[in-house]
């Protein structure tokens, strides 16, 4: 770069890390200013950012296109570009540095020969003179640019007349009250008197009026009071120093709190879009789902901006994703394929960009830490918006996109979950059935090689004993098998139930006969309510169920433990209850037997399917099944199925 | 059940091999088939006492071959079916098939069905009475006992008392039972049924809630006074 540079002051410490802070201007220059900086930081290393201070004066049209094309460009080049709103750009600057830790400022200046006023000061040399730990870096600009920025700010355009008729009707409603009422020795009361109304004014006024206040006060207290009397002289030379001393205080007064309130008005604003802002990412922090997250940011825009807004978001594949939200927009042909091309190329489109600057809609990019996941599509009022609510829009489509990846990234996260818990069942299952089809198949395997040795083969009751094993093995392999695939049924949910009426009473006759072996060392006592109504059902699965329960009680109980069965009547349900007087359910809590491949430690074989299984037959049925531990010690296990619901006289 | 000859039509290699080996060492005729088409081509030329019929044949329905079999014969037809209560054991019972066997099966309960499929269905006039274990009826008085004791019974519970006696040992389905004891009109009512056994139970088990004559097959029918 062949500008002409020169640093002045010293940063904080020596830094390795430089930050340099650019001013930007809407002028030619400033983006070479911009370039200048970043080359310096390619070269020392260390980053850069771009500030913009709006010193609220109107700006032409061209320098306007010019200010917005180099905050882009400050964008494009990987910088931030901030905004903030100033009557001193000198202050503006400082304060943006001071809170962006910058350890230097680039800025431009005019040689000294060339400015139109030697005697006020330059941005530079205020800046300058304002720093002592920021460095700052001055580009010398050519002679034809004009620096823009002056010392001491203009007073504004804008006349606000009611503000000056307002003042002048004050100071002679005061300067009438005085001269009625107040003896004409009191002179020095009434100036005070016309002091605390420029106080007031100031409060009230804008700038311009509080001092046309101030002149004209101090030109009434003159001729009205100060003696002589309705002269414009002042008789004694203490009066002329009173009198100039509270003209220059009159006009102080006005000057600084017009200074302060204008401050704080931009303050107000700064502090509105903050808030504004937070408000934004408050609300978004507590959305669960992606459709929350995007109805709350299309109200918060709404709200924000006043203007009609819609939001399009891209699955991870690239496609759209189908629009479950108001979209509250309705898009031309035209504007719907600025809104496509802003998606493809994940920039934005629309006014303020160069793509199609003159439609009606704003398009950004809704993007993530990982890529592109949408657009945000903002319709606009007529006129121009001004450049912080422009950088407000651009925050908050951060913001959304952020919050829109984070549910994306939760929901990814939750089905990862899903996807591994299955597999655990998955492996579960196998590991289970394998050890289970291992166990009799040893048996049946051992038995049925024993049998074909010569030796074993003498014995008519070894071959015996060997035959039985052989077939329990099978009967064990058999029920295996039905369990795995009425699990698999249930789980797929094509079992089907015949549905008629069923006597529970047949039902548990059935089962007792089944288990006849099982129960060879229970005694078992079963009651079933005299005329129990029959239930709707279908017989083998209920039958499935009872035997289930039953077998338990056998398999979990001492040998020589009664087993209890109660079928009785309760409202519209039978109830049968199976107890065992065995050491009772250790599981915490007990319905926990029912979860899949559930098993109690203390057993040995089965799959920890069998009561999953009745659970679901049972629901299937309309029907609950409950396990407790009974009072006396034991478990219960109550199965409640629906009495049949009497057709017509039987 | 010597010089009985049996016929097996079964697709499965495992079951023809075991069933040979068993029911040979009974002294039974042993002839077998591995298909629908095949078994009825042997059923034609040998004739046999009795047809052992797997529902689950590779070229057609084993019920098409029950059926061509019932349309020129009554040779007991016990059927063998993969699953219990399927809705093909009850078409093919309800078909004429004599009874029927769940996959995997035990020697033991294939000769006891094949024992009662065998024996003479005596006609109505024959049958002077009936006995098992502690139960008698005798047919011509119209008289039930039971340890001795006369059982007193409504005329549908006699009626269905001697039905089952008549098919002692001997699947019958909800259907054959509403058919013969209520009429053909009656047989959607099998709550009728379940409520007359459970009526009969009553008054003829010694324990009701452990049946020893009326036996429920789960989805199938009832077995009378079964001998397995």
């Amino acid at each position: 770069m062949t500008l002409d540079w020169k640093q002045v002051g010293s940063p904080k410490m020596i830094e390795k890390h430089q930050k340099l802070m650019v001013a930007i201007y809407g002028s030619p220059f400033s983006l070479r200013m911009i370039q200048w900086a970043k080359s310096y930081c390619d070269l020392k290393g260390g980053s850069w950012f771009g500030t913009y201070v709006d010193t609220g004066k109107p700006m032409s049209a061209s320098e306007r296109t010019l200010l917005e094309r180099n905050i882009d460009y400050v964008r494009k080049l990987g910088a931030e570009a901030l905004t903030t709103k100033d009557p001193d750009p000198v202050k503006g600057l400082l304060r943006m540095a001071k809170q962006n830790n910058a350890t230097g400022i680039v800025i431009g200046d005019r040689p000294y020969s060339r400015r139109l006023f030697p005697v006020t000061k330059s941005l530079a040399q205020r800046l300058i003179e304002e720093t002592s730990d920021i460095s700052v870096h001055i580009l010398r600009t050519p002679g034809d640019w004009e620096q823009k920025a002056k010392a001491i700010p203009k007073k504004s355009f804008s006349f606000p007349i009611g503000n000056f008729l307002s003042g002048a009707f004050l100071v002679f409603t005061l300067t009438i009250l005085g001269l009625l009422f107040m003896p004409p020795s009191t002179y020095h009361a009434v100036g005070s008197i016309f002091l605390l109304a420029v106080c007031v004014s100031a409060l009230y006024f804008k700038i311009s009026a509080v001092i046309f206040t101030a002149i004209l006060t101090g030109l009434c207290w003159n001729f009205f009071f100060i003696p002589p009397r309705f002269t414009w002289t002042i008789g004694s030379a203490d009066d002329w120093f009173m009198y100039i001393a509270t003209w220059v205080v009159s006009i102080l007064i006005g000057v600084l709190t017009g200074k302060r309130n204008e401050g704080y008005e931009a303050l107000q604003q700064e502090e509105s879009k903050v808030s504004d802002l937070y408000r934004l990412t408050k609300l978004l922090s507590q959305c669960t789902s992606i459709e929350e997250t995007v109805k709350t940011s299309l109200e918060q825009v709404r709200n924000t901006f006043k203007c009609e807004t819609a939001i399009f978001l891209e699955s991870p594949q690239g496609q759209s994703l189908p629009v479950t939200w108001e979209n509250k927009i309705t898009l031309s042909e035209s504007e719907e394929k600025i809104v496509s091309l802003a998606k493809n190329k994940g920039a934005p489109a629309g006014r303020f960009t160069n793509i199609s600057p003159s439609a009606d809609i704003y398009v950004l990019p809704l993007t993530g830490l990982e890529g592109n996941l949408g657009v945000m599509v903002i319709r606009l009022p007529k006129q121009k918006l001004p450049l912080d609510v422009r950088a407000l829009i651009e925050h908050f489509s951060k913001e959304i996109g952020i919050a829109i990846e984070r549910e994306h990234f939760h929901e990814s996260y939750k089905r990862a979950n899903i996807l591994e818990e299955r597999d655990r069942l998955y492996n579960t299952l196998l590991n289970s059935v394998s050890h289970e089809l291992k166990t009799p198949l040893t048996a049946i395997e051992g038995s049925a090689t024993a049998l074909l040795d010569p030796a074993v083969a003498k014995s008519p009751a070894a071959v015996r004993s060997l035959a039985e094993e052989v077939s329990m093995g099978s009967a064990r392999m058999q029920s295996l098998i039905k369990n795995l695939l009425d699990m698999s049924r249930v789980e797929s949910g094509t079992i089907k139930i015949a549905s008629e009426p069923i006597a529970v009473g047949d039902i548990l006759g059935v089962t007792t006969r089944k288990l006849e072996t099982e129960l060879a060392g229970h005694p078992l006592e079963v009651h079933i309510e005299k005329e129990l109504p029959l239930i709707t059902g279908d017989f083998v699965l209920i039958e499935q169920v009872f035997r289930n329960v039953l077998e338990n009680a056998c398999k979990y109980t001492p040998q020589g433990c009664p087993v209890r069965i109660m079928a009785t009547k309760s409202g519209s349900l039978a109830e049968i209850e199976i107890v065992d007087k065995g050491p009772g359910i250790t599981a915490e809590p007990p319905e926990r037997v029912f979860e899949k491949f559930f098993r109690s430690v203390s057993t040995s074989g089965g799959t920890g399917l069998g009561l999953t299984i009745s659970k679901a037959i049972a629901e299937l049925h309309g029907g609950t099944i409950s396990v407790k531990n009974a009072p006396e010690g034991g478990a219960s296990f109550t199965i409640s199925l629906p009495l049949a619901v009497p057709a017509k006289d039987a | 059940m010597e010089n009985i000859s049996i016929l097996l039509i079964d697709d499965e290699v495992q079951i023809r091999r075991f069933l040979k080996v068993s029911l040979e060492s009974h002294g039974l005729r042993f002839h077998e088939a591995a298909t629908g088409k095949e078994g009825l081509r042997l059923f034609g030329r040998l004739k046999p006492d009795i047809v052992i019929l797997d529902l689950g044949l590779p070229d057609m329905d084993g019920l098409e071959v029950l059926k061509s079999v019932r349309s020129f014969s009554d040779t007991p037809v016990i059927i063998l079916s993969a699953r219990d209560a399927e809705q093909s054991v009850i078409t093919g019972l309800d078909s004429g098939a004599n009874d029927y066997l769940t996959k995997p099966f035990s020697l033991g309960e294939l000769l006891a069905r094949m024992r009662a499929a065998l024996r003479k269905k005596p006609s109505e006039t024959e049958l002077k009475g009936f006995q098992f274990e502690a139960l008698q009826i005798n047919f011509e008085s119209r008289v039930v006992r039971m340890l001795g004791e006369p059982v007193k019974l409504t005329a549908t519970e006699y009626d269905l008392l001697t039905f089952f006696a008549r098919n002692a040992g001997k699947i019958l389905t909800h259907q054959q039972i509403l058919k013969a004891v209520w009429g053909a009109s009656s047989v959607e009512h099998s709550q009728y049924l379940r409520v007359y056994v459970g009526h009969l139970r009553d008054k003829i088990e010694p324990n009701k809630d452990k049946p020893r004559f009326i036996i429920t097959e789960p989805g199938v029918g009832y077995r009378f006074c079964s001998t397995d």
